[in-house]
């Protein structure tokens, strides 16, 4: 279940903003990627999860190639991702929130509505059971009622996660999961992370919160102007003069 | 007295059916929907043309239902790839030929001139009332059973899916799941039970003129939601009733403005029923049954 990304350009608007990205994030591990705005790291989350169609390179997940594939496909291989603007299903609760992301053969559809009969109400019961593990898992019970557009940045980015983890992922990109976060909960969403790492589940991270990073993952990626720059542990990529001078504009 | 009531009913019922159908399309899946006229004209002119040629009511209605929903199948596939604002464009556009059409189709439609001697269930009941009563029974027993169906629904995992959608489709499609299908299906229903109100109001009215589908029809239908509150079955209910009394209401306009012409009066009309809106947006942007919120 590793996802291998293979020499992957983009160009948007006579712009290159993928320029031969490889990476590499092996089952079950726990990546970081880094890089200031404008680096190229939203685009390459949306090329591996299908939302955008590179012009080179592959992507492959459990070494299958998702070229062609659209976003749903990749998805329910287990390749899951969330948002750096957290997009909630604002009327929802918080529980239907969880429900509505729930794979779902039986239930969700027109005929089951009216004739979906025992098979399907055992299905929306396992649904709603799985749903309020994972609500308490991620310490959302005090709000499972309430409607997703009124919870907090910090509880929408929980939210996100925790709708991802109703799909029983294999592997999950984050998208900026500490971005206005408080520092408590800062914490509890990397311990929420570490756990769910040790369970198997691989990730990618992008964040701009560098020290909470380091401390969360084993290996970064750092990548500017469509570019790795660098790879290795967080203390080698930060101490590496590219990527500093990446940050703070000067040249290398 | 009890007559006119008893067909203000009868209209309240058809426009309401028209608008908890417009409410699954918008106000439940977020379908921008602005040609639901075009689904009530194919339901009328359906059930009228099998009745006319002494097919039973049954047929008819049935025509009406499948007809509306087979005509949204394609539009829907067209336009629900496309991004939600085209799907305004795609059903506008497509309600205005859907009444071209019927306006040229003579030989099917009667053209300009229209079907007259549309037949009546419950006419043989004579003209004492009970006829008009009976009628009413049936738009309220076909009123019930569309909100029913609609509630069952909306409170199903399907309806789960479909206020996801709504909500956030790119959310929807990242957690593995495919919006196109239930849009589809979504706008087909909607559509069956415009076309079955079409049917309805054909063989209430007895007879069928293209001008009687007009996008103002759509507009009114839009207006009866939003004063209700879009995604509520009540609202769309307690929205359709201020409407019916507004349109209804302005006829002892005249009385207060004594001056005006009856011309002038359906402009008044509008104009007030347009007052009410910004009146709406203003203070209460989620409709009578929405919460509160300040202007």
């Amino acid at each position: 279940m590793s996802l291998v990304i293979d020499r992957v350009g983009k160009w948007l608007g006579g712009v290159c903003v993928l320029d031969n990205v490889s990476m590499r994030v092996p089952d079950g591990g726990l990546i970081g990627l880094i890089g200031p705005n404008g680096a190229g790291k939203s685009t390459l989350f949306a090329v591996v999860s299908g939302f955008e169609a590179p012009e080179s390179g592959t992507v492959q997940f459990a070494d299958r190639p998702l070229t062609g594939l659209a976003p749903q496909a990749r998805a329910r291989f287990g390749l899951m991702r969330t948002f750096q603007v957290p997009r909630p299903f604002g009327k929802l609760t918080v529980v239907e929130n969880m429900m509505a992301a729930a794979p779902s053969r039986k239930g969700e559809t027109v005929w089951a509505a009216f004739f979906g009969g025992a098979a399907a109400r055992r299905e929306q019961d396992e649904i709603r059971a799985h749903a309020e593990e994972v609500i308490t898992f991620l310490g959302l019970g005090a709000v499972r009622d309430n409607r997703a557009s009124d919870l907090s940045g910090g509880q929408l980015k929980l939210l996100e996660l925790g709708r991802v983890l109703m799909a029983s992922p294999k592997m999950i990109l984050l998208d900026e999961p500490f971005a206005g976060v408080n520092p408590v909960l800062q914490e509890d969403i990397s311990e929420r992370i570490r756990d769910l790492n040790a369970r198997g589940i691989g990730f990618l991270i992008v964040e701009h919160n560098l020290a909470a990073l380091s401390r969360l993952v084993g290996r970064l990626y750092a990548l500017d102007r469509g570019r790795i720059l660098a790879e290795g542990t967080p203390a080698e990529v930060l101490a590496e003069p590219a990527v500093r001078a990446a940050y703070t504009g000067d040249a290398p | 007295m009890l007559a006119y009531l008893v067909a203000v009913a009868i209209v309240f019922g058809i426009y309401a059916l028209l608008t908890i159908s417009l409410d699954l399309h918008y106000g439940f899946t977020g379908l921008i929907n602005f040609g639901h006229v075009g689904f009530f004209s194919i339901g009328a002119y359906a059930s009228a043309i099998l009745t006319l040629h002494g097919l039973p009511y049954v047929v008819g209605f049935a025509a009406a239902a499948a007809l509306a929903a087979l005509s949204a199948w394609p539009l829907g596939l067209l336009a629900l790839r496309l991004r939600e604002d085209y799907l305004a464009i795609v059903t506008l556009a497509f309600a205005e030929i859907v009444r071209i059409v019927i306006t040229a189709e003579e030989w099917l439609t009667g053209g300009v001139q229209g079907l007259s001697g549309i037949p009546r269930p419950f006419a043989g009941l004579g003209i004492g009332g009970a006829a008009e009563i009976a009628y009413l029974g049936l738009v309220a027993a076909v009123l019930l059973a569309a909100v029913l169906l609609i509630n069952r629904l909306v409170r199903s995992p399907f309806g789960r899916l479909i206020q996801a959608i709504r909500d956030d489709e790119v959310a929807v499609t990242a957690l593995g799941k495919n919006p196109a299908g239930a849009k589809v299906r979504v706008f087909a229903i909607g559509a069956a039970i415009a076309g079955i109100a079409g049917a309805l109001y054909a063989h209430y009215m007895n007879y069928l003129v293209p001008d009687q589908f007009v996008p103002l029809v759509t507009f009114y239908v839009w207006m009866a939601m939003i004063l209700g509150g879009t995604g509520r079955i009540g609202g769309a209910l307690l929205g359709t009733a201020v409407l019916i009394s507004i349109l209804e209401g302005s006829r002892v306009l005249r009385d207060i403005f004594p001056g005006v012409l009856q011309v002038e009066m359906a402009s008044l009309r509008l104009a007030l029923v347009g007052l009410l809106i910004v009146l709406f947006v203003l203070y209460r942007p989620d409709g009578l049954l929405g919460g509160k919120t300040k202007p």
